[in-house]
């Protein structure tokens, strides 16, 4: 009698620490709603106003850096996945692995003090430092570029092999094999990784703020303009503060980009159903 | 260098074109590796810090080093496709011999050497063609060349990738290893030339150029926040892969974790700065509510590495646990966490590593203390003083001092150096123990 209690109590202490994740979600997106709910409620009857910007270079930043990061992702994973030998795999993978785990902090010195000047001797800067926007693509196509290959190899990889012994006994050369029959099959899963690793370059504060400039922006699609995104803005804001004044813009700002990421999460999650839907129908 | 049998029954062209090209790219690898280095052996030899300051040019070499050693790559690549008289050879041989004419006549400064491996490009293109000619019977078919050219073009895409990661690392090396040294890790009595520095910075006061304390304070944030997301995560993973069938519940656990997987560090951040501040009165960056912000991010990791983990073991351990009458409480203690346990000490870990990294939550919750540690250390309501935001504070020391200016950013360098050595260690640890206590569970 005694041991069921024992497990019962033991069940129910597990259960607690499987909601606390629930809890915790709510607890950060309700506080920061309640808290930035008269910001956004003004926004949303006024017009955004000055956050557009905010908004348009959030989104440039990430799906340039994202543009990048996929050029040079896509064909990695792809040999990763179609050509390579062992050899080569057990050097790509692994330092992807570490690339990942460069931290944040790192990346902006490495942006600042190194592609950042090498950009303003490269192409003359709006300013002499060479924080700007291009910087910033650059360091975050570097950040997101594991993201881009891991999960795109494993698309790639989840492709049936009888698949491509079909095409190739076809007389298709390999290459032929992975761009008519391979990529098409993968589509949606690759698809799923550029749009993962847009959110989380979208969310990424610590090496954009170092490399960005930290100005105002506008609505241009000058790359070597300075500006500032959502989070960068949010970042200098609570930064530069000494004394408590009027916050809620910002949370106002992190519900919007909330928002944002939110949006891609959930078409990466849509897109996972249908995959699978897909299967099972075909 | 290159053994005789290597050659032999090739045409003389062949071989002609090969030698010239591989002589090529050797010039190019031996200057790229001179410019790459430039900076440390002046800094050998003329022992900074305190000398001249050699870097008015050293990010454009370092680029410039990058790109010719890529093309070094490629002539190499091409001058084997040579050897086997493929066409991919020739026009990358003669495409690169031309890229460094026009190199040459862009940057007058290396006027020789493109010169110089233009020439022996095209002349090797030029020999590989005549070889080509001469043998009409090996004709590779255009398919072969696509497909060859297709997976040149795949293996520099790689290469960029990985280069990238090598590149950073020489980098914060190059720059950060020559203000490394036992003091710098860890006294808060740095030697003379640290004091000098921040005499120049200004505004650090002297004698704070060490990271010991920093160091210090991130293993304690850390430390608080894996005692949180430990239980934490443990518990969730068990009751997930063991007490929960799949449905509409554990699908909905398995959605809140994601979510909070993609909740971005800023919003943790600024979550931390106020929450604890406002409703517990907390001080605004304390030990404790680092920690726990540290915590929420980590938690969604350590969930997904030890579900994984524990949904690996497999179903016979737990059958014959069950069949000796163990209860299901005591199965999973003695059998399942038993058998997962590489899996989710390497996983727990792998997540320290990260957690020690991230910044912008630490930096807004958990302090930027730039100086020392607090004399008394309280949960709630001290400052603390952490590796990454030591690191940003040296950042933004900069001022408009050249000389300065330098320094800070090689002292910035040399901090990463610490953060990325602290990473990289863990690392290995974590897959040292997986090795290990595997091969343990195996044996037995």
């Amino acid at each position: 009698m005694k041991r069921r209690i024992s497990e019962r109590i033991f069940e129910l202490l597990l259960l607690l620490s499987a909601i606390s994740s629930i809890v915790i979600v709510f607890l950060l997106i309700g506080y920061l709603g309640l808290q930035g709910y008269p910001a956004v409620a003004n926004w949303l009857l006024n017009g955004f106003g000055f956050l557009v910007p905010y908004m348009f270079t959030t989104m440039y930043v990430g799906v340039g850096a994202v543009a990048i990061a996929t050029a040079i992702g896509l064909p990695t994973a792809i040999y990763l996945a179609e050509f390579s030998g062992l050899r080569i795999r057990n050097l790509i993978k692994p330092s992807m692995e570490t690339l990942s785990g460069i931290p944040s902090v790192v990346m902006g010195v490495i942006g600042a003090f190194m592609i950042a000047p090498a950009v303003t001797s490269f192409f003359g800067g709006s300013s002499t430092s060479g924080l700007c926007v291009l910087t910033a693509w650059i360091v975050l196509a570097i950040m997101s570029l594991p993201f881009v290959v891991s999960i795109s190899e494993d698309a790639l990889r989840a492709v049936p092999n009888s698949y491509r012994e079909a095409s190739q006994g076809l007389g298709a050369t390999k290459w032929q094999t992975t761009f008519r029959v391979v990529l098409p099959e993968a589509r949606s899963g690759i698809l799923a990784a550029i749009l993962l690793a847009l959110a989380s370059a979208l969310g990424e504060t610590m090496a954009v703020w170092m490399v960005i400039g930290n100005t105002v922006p506008t609505i241009s699609l000058n790359p070597l303009l300075r500006a500032d995104v959502i989070s960068t803005y949010i970042a200098r804001y609570i930064y530069g503060q000494e004394s408590v004044g009027d916050l809620t813009p910002l949370y106002g700002a992190g519900f919007i980009l909330l928002v944002m990421i939110g949006a891609i999460n959930i078409t990466v999650a849509l897109l996972a159903r249908r995959r699978v839907y897909a299967k099972t129908q075909g | 260098m290159i053994p005789r049998a290597y050659f032999k029954g090739l045409k003389k062209e062949t071989v002609l074109s090969a030698i010239a090209v591989y002589a090529g790219a050797g010039l190019v690898a031996a200057y790229a590796i001179t410019i790459l280095f430039e900076d440390l052996i002046f800094s050998v030899t003329n022992t900074l810090p305190f000398g001249a300051l050699p870097l008015t040019d050293t990010f454009a070499n370092l680029v410039w080093s990058i790109v010719f050693l890529f093309m070094a790559i490629l002539l190499f690549l091409s001058g084997y496709s040579l050897t086997e008289s493929q066409v991919v050879g020739i026009l990358m041989a003669g495409a690169i011999g031309l890229c460094f004419i026009s190199i040459s006549l862009f940057r007058q400064a290396d006027i020789l050497l493109g010169l110089a491996t233009g020439s022996f490009c095209i002349f090797g293109a030029v020999m590989g063609f005549l070889a080509r000619r001469k043998s009409p019977v090996v004709r590779t078919s255009p398919r072969v060349v696509e497909e060859n050219l297709i997976k040149i073009c795949l293996q520099m895409a790689g290469l960029i990738a990985v280069g990238s990661l090598f590149t950073i690392i020489a980098v914060v090396f190059i720059r950060g290893a020559h203000y490394v040294s036992p003091s710098f890790l860890v006294s808060g009595t740095p030697p003379g030339q640290f004091q000098k520095i921040a005499a120049i910075l200004g505004g650090f006061e002297t004698g704070v150029f060490g990271v010991g304390p920093a160091i210090v304070g991130s293993l304690l944030v850390c430390g608080v926040c894996e005692l949180t997301t430990i239980p934490l995560g443990l518990g969730s993973a068990v009751y997930l892969a063991e007490y929960t069938p799949q449905n509409m519940f554990s699908r909905i656990i398995h959605f809140f974790v994601e979510l909070l997987a993609g909740i971005p560090s800023i919003i943790l951040g600024i979550f931390g700065y106020t929450f604890f501040y406002y409703s517990f009165n907390w001080a605004r960056q304390s030990l404790l509510g680092g920690a726990l912000c540290l915590a929420f991010m980590t938690l969604p990791w350590n969930i997904r590495v030890t579900e994984e983990a524990i949904k690996t073991v497999s179903d016979d351990f737990k059958a014959a646990s069950y069949a000796l009458g163990a209860t299901k409480l005591q199965t999973i203690r003695r059998v399942v966490l038993e058998v997962a346990s590489p899996g989710i000490l390497t996983g727990i870990l792998l997540g320290f590593g990260a957690a020690f990294g991230e910044a912008a939550v630490v930096i807004f919750t958990a302090g930027n203390a730039f100086y020392n540690l607090p004399s008394q250390i309280s949960l709630t309501n001290s400052n603390m003083p952490t590796l990454p935001a030591w690191i940003y504070q040296i950042f933004r020391g900069e001022t408009t001092n050249e000389l300065a200016r330098v320094r800070a950013q090689d002292v910035a360098f040399a901090g990463s150096l610490i953060l990325i050595a602290i990473f990289l260690a863990i690392t290995i640890v974590a897959l040292l123990v997986r090795n290990r206590l595997s091969k343990k569970l195996s044996a037995t």
